[in-house]
């Protein structure tokens, strides 16, 4: 590719990257201030007296620490087995043939549309019913086994080809051992990004615990978040810090997968 | 040694059946507040209480302001263990009860003979079909904040206990200063639909309320005095500003940019904690709301009842009982007024506690009295149906996209559609 | 039932390449079991419950009063309700295909470079992980008609009456729309970029021998070949897009007045506001059964044009 291209397309990506990561700064910005400040305009960007204690008052005004450890093992225990039941499932819709595939698969792929506000009452009622109101597996029990893993998952195996899978059953497989010796290695960007979707999902979501989640030691970062907000005025600079400190184990985790689903894709044997 | 063995022994023994006696003897209620966290003033009144009552042990559910109303009916319809809860709204009051969520009181106050005239007619007000649902542990009224400074700087006397709307209006205009980011603004109008509708409600003096649910041209006078001060006069921050800077009173007048603010008296107590802990210098003063020249009684003032309520499908009433009438009862007051809560109980003792509160400004403990209170919003069914549609339109007429009387128009006729579902 | 029949197998036909690697039913339901229980369970019985409450009247603790079908015929008058189908409609028509176009375009530029990738990503993706909370207050913030960046930015390019953004009725959902395409279109880069680095280099090898220019290439090699990529793309947007809310309840609560009022809100705001919990549903229902028949007429036609190997 020409310099002059490579550079146009830099530049193109880089604008690009601004305005993507333009509010983020503001939020950096803002989480050094005093609440006061946060508003004021035109906006100072790097303000005056920065309030660097904003990162630890967010850890001594709200029990911080406790929702971040639960909001983590939240976020893994229920990535965990939405891959695990998600890839099985979709071995099933895709590579073997039984007669209630298909109506299966659509009621599957029906429900994804029906909003969480719905289903939120009837299914609160019944995880009450098994007593696990205000409890983290309450969430992990709903968050699970979501559809859309299924539907993910299930659009990728299709895509290998089945010659694969015919060669191998030739050598002596099963269908359990095919999963996993060949479809699931070649899946690896595809599960990589179902545990990104997954991850971000459970770590950023806001309506599931607070419906779940009531004494204090079970709640999540989100709700923490919200305790800035209080009745009579909001500490918009702790908001800020602790969304900060909120996102950085997510970018981690991303800078993670997406090593690993980059080598997936070079290691994959399909393309000869 | 075999003395000392059998004494220590019966020693521990005691000591076991003590420490399970008193555990097993233990009550445990779970109380549902709003900002627990933030207020030290339940932290205190919660370990009176359990000092006072050994036998009840209290554990707090805190739901943060924002979600409380819907959280609560989450766990209250989904049947959690709950005992207590405090009301946040009358719109939510007004849900609950249609929902039999709450455990009517008046056998429980005949049998204890609790005397309800020390709420000042307020326990009255909220309650419905002759029975009462709750005891008022808090209540607060709306007045008048002023900076100081600001009206020194523009040689304008301060607000008046005795001030018309209409000069709060002038007032607004006249201690406006600047432009731009430099602004001073006379006045700051939380985006909050009670605004404008306190103005409406004042006016009435009682002869209609919100809930009506046909009538409202008396909320054009309020919508009249907002909108010539945004957009003619300019003394206060444009709605669309102050929504999308997510502006909030407490914040504009901490930041000394603002001249005055019609707000309810909780911002009392935060605004001394907030200036013990270094968050602003204001020099502020309060004064009484002001009034409309032609009413009968001008020195009304808007009213909002905090109670608290035992619910319905608790199992431990009795010990739910002993807290509310604690946190309603004058000792519970004193622990609120300590804190600069408004108690409901507005005893001259506990005012006292509460004038004398360090950093309350001084001579000003007028500004809390009103001859008459009225309710910002009575409780009634389909309260929250009502200031639903009703916020909406405050929006739009607010950011002058539709004119006073449309808007009107609108509620009129949205409201009676809802009320024919 | 034949023809029903022959109608889901012709949706779901799967390849071109003839026998299916196995028959076998007890497997598959081996396969599918973990799975299912918890589905079945905790998706498909809420919904079938929530499907019933359509036809009754509820406020979670009075009875339940049997109604009919009087919460659709309701439905059809209520002004709000059409308010919110408009709304979520214009959102879906305006956000799904820019994210769509905008998501492939920077995947496609991003796979042309080699330094400096894993950083470019990154800044594209913190949109999406960032809190909706978080993102909301500023975006507010920045929408602020006469003080905030975005309309300082356009006055000083010679726009004399910028838009009120959030808070103008004529501007509140496109605003919505531009912030919820700027937190997405990081997540569908991401996929696209998948689904790109799944191309075989060798067909592009064999497009150049041929003589094919870049857009040949893109014509005639991307596009077809990232076709599973784009139905599984279009599929989500469009449901996603259909379900807008969190955004809405944060920024806008609907408003001003009902002007970013949506579906999804408009449901979680009768069911916990106006406590009918039985309309909600059958509004839920509505809104279930539009994007049913939209993703049944995806998946008919994904046969036309959607190429597995």
């Amino acid at each position: 590719m020409s310099t002059t291209k490579k550079i146009t397309v830099y530049i193109l990506l880089l604008l690009g990257a601004a305005v993507m990561v333009f509010p983020f700064v503001w939020m950096l910005s803002a989480s050094i201030k005093t609440n006061i400040q946060v508003f004021e305009y035109p906006i100072q960007w790097i303000p005056d007296n920065p309030q660097w204690q904003n990162y630890i008052e967010i850890w001594k005004q709200i029990d911080f620490l406790t929702y971040y450890k639960n909001t983590i093992f939240l976020t893994l225990v229920v990535t965990g087995l939405s891959l695990f039941t998600s890839s099985l499932a979709a071995y099933a819709f895709s590579k073997i043939e039984f007669p209630e595939r298909n109506l299966l698969f659509l009621l599957y792929i029906g429900t994804i549309a029906v909003p969480f506000q719905v289903i939120m009452i009837p299914q609160f009622m019944i995880i009450r019913n098994i007593g696990l109101s205000d409890s983290l597996w309450a969430l992990v029990l709903i968050q699970a086994f979501t559809p859309f893993g299924v539907f993910l998952l299930r659009q990728f195996f299709m895509s290998i080809p089945n010659e694969l899978s015919e060669a191998a059953r030739i050598d002596g497989l099963n269908d359990f051992g095919i999963f996993t010796q060949i479809v699931l290695p070649l899946a690896k960007p595809a599960l990589a990004t179902l545990a990104i979707f997954q991850f971000v999902f459970v770590w950023n979501d806001y309506l599931g615990p607070l419906i779940y989640l009531s004494s204090d030691s079970n709640k999540t970062i989100q709700l923490g978040i919200m305790k800035f907000m209080t009745q009579y005025s909001s500490d918009y600079a702790l908001i800020m810090a602790a969304s900060v400190v909120a996102v950085v184990p997510v970018i981690i985790m991303f800078l993670f997968l997406q090593k690993y689903f980059v080598e997936g894709i070079a290691m994959s044997g399909i393309k000869s | 040694m075999k003395k000392t063995f059998v004494f220590s022994s019966i020693f521990l023994v005691s000591i076991l059946l003590l420490a399970t006696l008193s555990v097993a003897a233990q009550t445990t209620i779970r109380v549902v507040l709003w900002d627990y966290e933030m207020s030290p003033e339940y932290h205190e009144l919660i370990n009176t209480f359990e000092e006072k009552n050994p036998d009840i042990d209290v554990e707090v559910v805190d739901v943060t302001s924002q979600d409380y109303g819907d959280k609560l009916t989450v766990m209250l319809s989904g049947g959690e263990d709950l005992d207590v809860f405090a009301v946040k709204d009358m719109p939510g009051y007004s849900n609950f009860i249609s929902m039999n969520h709450l455990e009517p009181l008046n056998d429980y106050i005949e049998r204890d003979n609790l005397d309800t005239s020390i709420y000042s007619g307020l326990m009255e007000e909220i309650k419905i079909d002759g029975e009462y649902y709750a005891i008022p542990f808090r209540t607060d009224n709306w007045i008048l904040f002023y900076n100081k400074d600001i009206f020194d700087a523009a040689g304008v006397e301060y607000p008046t206990n005795d001030m018309t709307w209409p000069e709060f209006r002038e007032k607004a205009a006249a201690v406006t200063s600047g432009s731009g980011s430099d602004k001073t603004y006379g006045a700051f109008i939380q985006p909050w639909m009670s605004l404008a509708t306190n103005l409406g409600v004042l006016k009435e003096e009682g002869a209609t309320t919100l809930a009506n649910g046909e009538d409202y041209d008396f909320l054009k006078p309020g919508y009249e005095l907002y909108l010539k001060m945004q957009y003619e006069d300019e003394s206060v921050m444009p709605y669309g500003e102050a929504t999308t800077s997510s502006a909030h009173y407490r914040t504009q007048f901490e930041s000394g940019k603002v001249g005055m603010v019609y707000i309810g008296t909780w911002n009392i107590g935060a605004l001394i904690s907030d200036k013990k802990a270094g968050r602003h210098d204001v020099n502020w003063g309060i004064a009484k709301s002001p009034h409309w020249a032609d009413m009968e009684e001008p020195d009304t003032a808007i009213s909002i009842v905090t109670p608290m309520a035992i619910n319905s499908n608790s199992d431990k009433k009795e010990e739910a009982w002993k807290f509310i009438k604690f946190a309603g009862s004058e000792e519970g007051a004193k622990i609120f007024a300590k804190h600069g809560v408004l108690p409901a109980v507005k005893t001259k003792d506990v005012l006292d506690v509460y004038t004398s509160a360090d950093g309350f400004p001084e001579n000003s403990a007028a500004a809390l009295e009103a001859k008459k209170l009225l309710l910002e919003f009575p409780p009634a069914p389909n309260a929250g149906v009502i200031s639903s549609i009703i916020q909406e339109e405050h929006e739009l007429i607010m950011l002058d996209e539709v004119s006073i009387d449309e808007g009107i128009d609108n509620i009129e006729r949205r409201i009676d559609m809802e009320l024919n579902w | 039932m034949k023809s029903i029949k022959n109608f889901f197998n012709n949706i779901f036909k799967s390849s071109d390449s003839g026998a299916m690697v196995s028959k076998n039913r007890k497997t598959a339901y081996f396969f599918l079991l973990p799975n299912f229980i918890g589905f079945f369970i905790f998706t498909l019985i809420p919904v079938a419950i929530a499907f019933f409450l359509c036809f009754v009247r509820w406020d979670f603790s009075n009875p339940m009063r049997f109604v009919g079908l009087k919460n659709f015929t309701y439905m059809f008058t209520d002004q709000t309700f059409l308010i919110a189908l408009k709304n979520t409609f214009f959102f879906t028509l305006v956000s799904v295909p820019s994210t769509m176009i905008i998501s492939l375009g920077l995947a496609i530029l991003l796979n042309k470079i080699i330094k400096g990738v894993k950083f470019l990503r990154t800044m594209y993706f913190i949109p999406y992980i960032t809190s909706m909370v978080a993102v909301a207050i500023v975006w507010n913030m920045l929408y602020s008609p006469s003080m905030g960046p975005i309309n300082n930015f356009l006055r000083n390019m010679g726009v004399n009456n910028p838009p009120g953004w959030t808070a103008s009725t004529d501007w509140s959902m496109i605003a919505i729309i531009i912030m919820s395409v700027w937190k997405q279109i990081g997540y569908y880069m991401v996929i696209y970029l998948a689904g790109l680095q799944g191309i075989p280099s060798h067909l592009y090898e064999a497009a150049t021998i041929d003589g094919a220019n870049s857009w040949q290439k893109f014509r005639y090699v991307t596009l077809p070949m990232l076709t599973p990529t784009t139905f599984f793309v279009s599929i989500m947007l469009l449901i996603g897009s259909f379900k807008v809310f969190t955004q809405v309840m944060v920024m806008t609560s609907g408003g001003p007045g009902r002007s970013s009022n949506v579906l999804v809100y408009y449901i979680y705001n009768q069911a916990f506001v106006y406590n009918r919990f039985g309309y909600a549903s059958a509004i839920a229902f509505v809104l279930f059964f539009i994007v049913l028949a939209i993703t049944i007429f995806q998946f008919k036609k994904e046969e036309k044009w959607v190429n597995y190997t």
